[in-house]
């Protein structure tokens, strides 16, 4: 059920609100939050309820097991605990994500023939895999005690807002509040405007621009100009910002309704002046997880190793990284891409880069991370060359695909709103009227209201079919 | 103020509260066809027969069927699909709305094409149709040849020949009818570098056997494609179908003496008060004016038509030229004037 479907806007979300509000004990609304969210886990995806399950039971025993041990000073159990936990979580995530992939390295490695075909993985997998290891790896270096009540513990695991596509959330980021659910006026009335806003930027720009990069990149690479090329890669670079930041927009936005501060996961990455700057803007939730969970104790654990260490845990951090989008090696160089380039940052390329003209930095930031996306959108590596051809000119500016052959000369336009919303002004006006108050906000929140209604118009419009051969 | 901000942001709250309290106040709307869509909108209560069957299986005791018939239609996902499809068919004003949307697609196209001097611009954002602007005409983009519409006709004219060598005792025949898609005249073609250009006809016409007769009725300009087709629909007007009756009967008559006659046009007729907007003017909700709407009258042989042993009219050619003509935008008058066009109908003459 996509945040931006009228089922969920019109029928789950309200649905949801007034059955935890009006509850007259507030500690049901966690019981509640549990209910809707196994609901919206299984309207989307209800062959894999009995993972979503498993992944709860794992990670609560674990983490009372754990828990346990250290009260009863038993380290080495703890330890145990701790991998046992880690291990399972991984396998589940492995088992579904990355077996097909592995077995197809096998393959080639190996002379061996194996019959598997790749099923569609659980929803969400990857995140709430993520969270069930960060809560277990939290709880064994005592950060937090682990969880007694299973329905909170659920609630924190698998909350509908967060479960598809995140943000990664940390226990103790929201336990307070699975502990005492608060009813806070503004902070709905704000969790509203960041809906709204994350709902415009899915549906108007990310949705209109996936179409025509859709067009664009199912096309002949070698019958395209370098207009179009351009085109096409300037329009992907926006519609997956717009896209995944829109969504964690309305993950924040619902999660404030209903009385939770989820992390943020953007922090305008595109004004980034370096890769690494870029990695601390980009899918920050993920980033902290990384740094938190895997570099951070791989530093420690070869600390007395000199030779190229921090390098090494970057790149091992990079490629797991991209690992981590999918599993295909197109996703796994794009990892690696980032990889050598944080490498050679942070072996003093950064801070000579510093030292040059803001223009140069975010020029550079830019062009790198426009052609990251080359590796992460085209999952056939042995296109990429073409891709680069018709990129850099090599069928001219314009060949025998066009804007007007492909019909996505109208998709231009979107490109203006597309960069505005990409960059911190549209923000940063809007929090000015926030801290004006008064007649501004007004208005600003009926441009909200009607932002909404308008978003909505959108999507009817998409579900608008017409049949060619209806009447004939 | 702060009372009329906290108001404006609750008015959130109140329209996703309202649509669902729309539906329960409601309840089962009374009309549930879509004319400008041709389709019937999803209703939930209406379209889960499975779940009427399931239900019937646990009355029987028969539970492990009834499960089994549910667990099938959710993880099929079919059951949530005609839920969202429902919910989106039933919203208020929903038809407003997308006009509405529509409109504002069509200012961001017009927007976008402000930088050329195209005068033939998408109609909408979906439908690959084009407007002709200078003439008021909702057109579709060039059919492309490549090596696959070699390889697919090759494989059609192959067919061809092992059928009219099979049955050498039957005359076969070809009418083909161009239309502005494969045709040299389609406006557009500059822009597509593979636009099909009549190229893909004339390699069927040179290579086909000549154990099939075939005939043409080609478009000569774009103006002759105006004459002969709709404005608003991909489909010939009565100009076009009048031509073609003259070439199929020229055809047919060709090897056979005692052909029946030829069917005589005694009157046309023009209905002024219809205005006819075709599958293309509702794919797209493109605010265009209707089609002049032609009618004929001819000296029709007296036959019995029927489907499936079901004799009927199969038209409303009479309600019309009695002046019984429904009036609701994007009505199929084509379809209620010259019959139904799908189906098997039997003319016994």
């Amino acid at each position: 059920m996509p945040f931006s479907s009228i089922t969920f806007i019109f029928l789950f979300l309200p649905i949801t609100l007034i059955l935890y509000y009006i509850l007259p004990r507030k500690r049901w609304r966690n019981l509640i939050l549990v209910l809707t969210s196994l609901f919206f886990f299984i309207w989307s995806d209800p062959t894999h309820i009995h993972v979503l399950f498993t992944s709860i039971l794992i990670n609560y025993y674990v983490g009372l097991l754990i828990g346990k041990s250290q009260e009863r000073n038993v380290g080495n159990k703890a330890k145990t605990m701790m991998w046992i936990g880690i291990i399972l979580n991984l396998l589940l995530l492995g088992f579904y994500k990355y077996t097909g992939f592995f077995l197809d390295i096998l393959e080639a490695v190996f002379p061996l023939t194996i019959n598997y075909t790749q099923r569609a993985f659980p929803l969400g997998v990857s995140f709430f895999t993520f969270s069930g290891i960060s809560y277990i790896l939290d709880i064994y270096n005592e950060i937090n005690p682990p969880e007694k009540n299973l329905v909170r513990f659920s609630a924190y695991l698998i909350m509908f807002p967060k479960l598809l596509q995140g943000p990664i959330t940390r226990y103790m980021q929201i336990k307070d509040e699975l502990l005492a659910p608060k009813f806070i006026p503004l902070q709905i009335m704000e969790g509203v405007r960041r809906f709204i806003g994350g709902l415009a930027k899915k549906v108007m720009l990310a949705d209109s621009l996936s179409i025509a990069t859709q067009k664009i990149f199912t096309a002949n690479f070698q019958e395209m100009g370098a207009g179009l090329a351009w085109f096409g890669l300037i329009a992907y670079t926006l519609q997956i910002y717009l896209d995944f930041s829109g969504y964690t927009d309305m993950a924040i936005g619902i999660g404030q309704m209903l009385g939770f501060k989820l992390p943020e996961n953007f922090n305008f990455p595109y004004i980034s002046r370096s890769i690494s700057d870029f990695w601390r803007r980009w899918h920050m939730t993920l980033g902290a997880w990384f740094r938190t969970y895997l570099f951070i104790p791989m530093e420690y654990a070869r600390k007395r190793e000199k030779f190229l260490r921090q390098q090494t845990n970057l790149l091992i951090v990079f490629l797991l990284t991209g690992l981590w989008h999918g599993a295909s090696w197109n996703f796994v160089i794009w990892g690696v891409y980032y990889g050598f380039i944080v490498v050679i940052e942070s072996s003093g390329f950064g801070k000579k880069l510093k030292k040059t003209s803001p223009l140069i930095q975010h020029s550079y930031s830019l062009i790198l991370i426009v052609i990251g996306w080359i590796f992460f959108r085209i999952t056939v590596i042995q296109q990429w060359g073409s891709f680069f051809g018709a990129l850099f000119g090599t069928n001219g500016w314009t060949n025998s695909i066009t804007f007007r052959s492909l019909n996505v000369l109208f998709y231009l336009p979107f490109l203006l709103p597309s960069v505005l919303f990409s960059l911190p002004f549209m923000n940063q006006l809007s929090e000015k009227i926030k801290n004006k108050g008064g007649k501004t906000l007004v208005a600003l929140d009926l441009g909200y209201i009607l932002l909404f209604l308008f978003t909505v118009t959108f999507i009817l419009s998409k579900g608008f079919t017409a049949f060619m051969y209806a009447e004939f | 103020m702060k009372k009329a901000h906290r108001f404006i942001l609750s008015l959130f709250f109140i329209i996703i509260i309202s649509v669902p309290g729309y539906w329960l106040i409601r309840g089962k709307p009374d009309n549930q066809v879509s004319i400008v869509e041709g389709r019937v909108l999803g209703l939930p209560e209406r379209n889960y027969p499975t779940l009427k069957i399931a239900i019937d299986y646990i009355r029987q005791g028969r539970i492990d069927l009834a499960f089994n018939l549910v667990w099938d239609l959710y993880t099929g996902g079919s059951l949530q699909k005609k839920f969202d499809g429902a919910a989106t068919d039933q919203f208020p004003f929903r038809m407003d709305l997308i006009k509405f949307a529509k409109s504002i697609d069509r200012w961001i196209i017009r927007l976008a094409y402000s930088l050329t001097n195209d005068n033939v611009i998408p109609a909408d954002m979906t439908s690959d149709i084009y407007i002709m602007l200078d003439h008021d005409a909702l057109i579709l983009p060039p059919g492309r040849i490549d090596q696959n519409t070699y390889e697919n006709i090759d494989i059609r004219l192959e067919n061809y020949k092992t059928i009219t060598s099979t049955y050498s005792e039957i005359n076969f025949y070809i009418y083909y009818l161009e239309s502005l898609q494969y045709s040299k005249y389609n406006p557009l073609n500059k822009y597509f570098a593979k636009a099909d250009q009549g190229q893909s006809f004339t390699y069927f016409r040179e290579n086909l056997t000549d154990k099939i007769q075939l005939k043409c009725m080609p478009l000569l300009s774009l103006e002759d494609y105006l004459r002969k087709f709709y404005r608003t629909d991909h489909h010939w007007n009565t100009n076009g179908i009048l031509e073609a009756y003259d070439g199929i009967y020229e055809i047919l008559s060709r090897k056979k003496e005692d052909f029946p006659k030829k069917l005589q046009i005694t009157e046309m007729i023009e209905f002024e008060n219809i205005e006819f907007l075709g599958s293309s003017a509702r794919r797209t909700l493109y605010p265009i004016s209707g089609d002049l709407f032609i009618g004929f009258q001819a000296e029709f042989p007296n036959c019995t038509v029927s489907d499936q042993d079901i004799v009927g009219d199969y038209n409303y050619r009479d309600e019309y030229l009695n002046g019984e003509i429904p009036t609701t935008p994007y009505i199929d008058h084509y379809k209620y004037y010259f019959g139904r066009q799908s189906g098997v109908l039997e003319y016994d003459c």
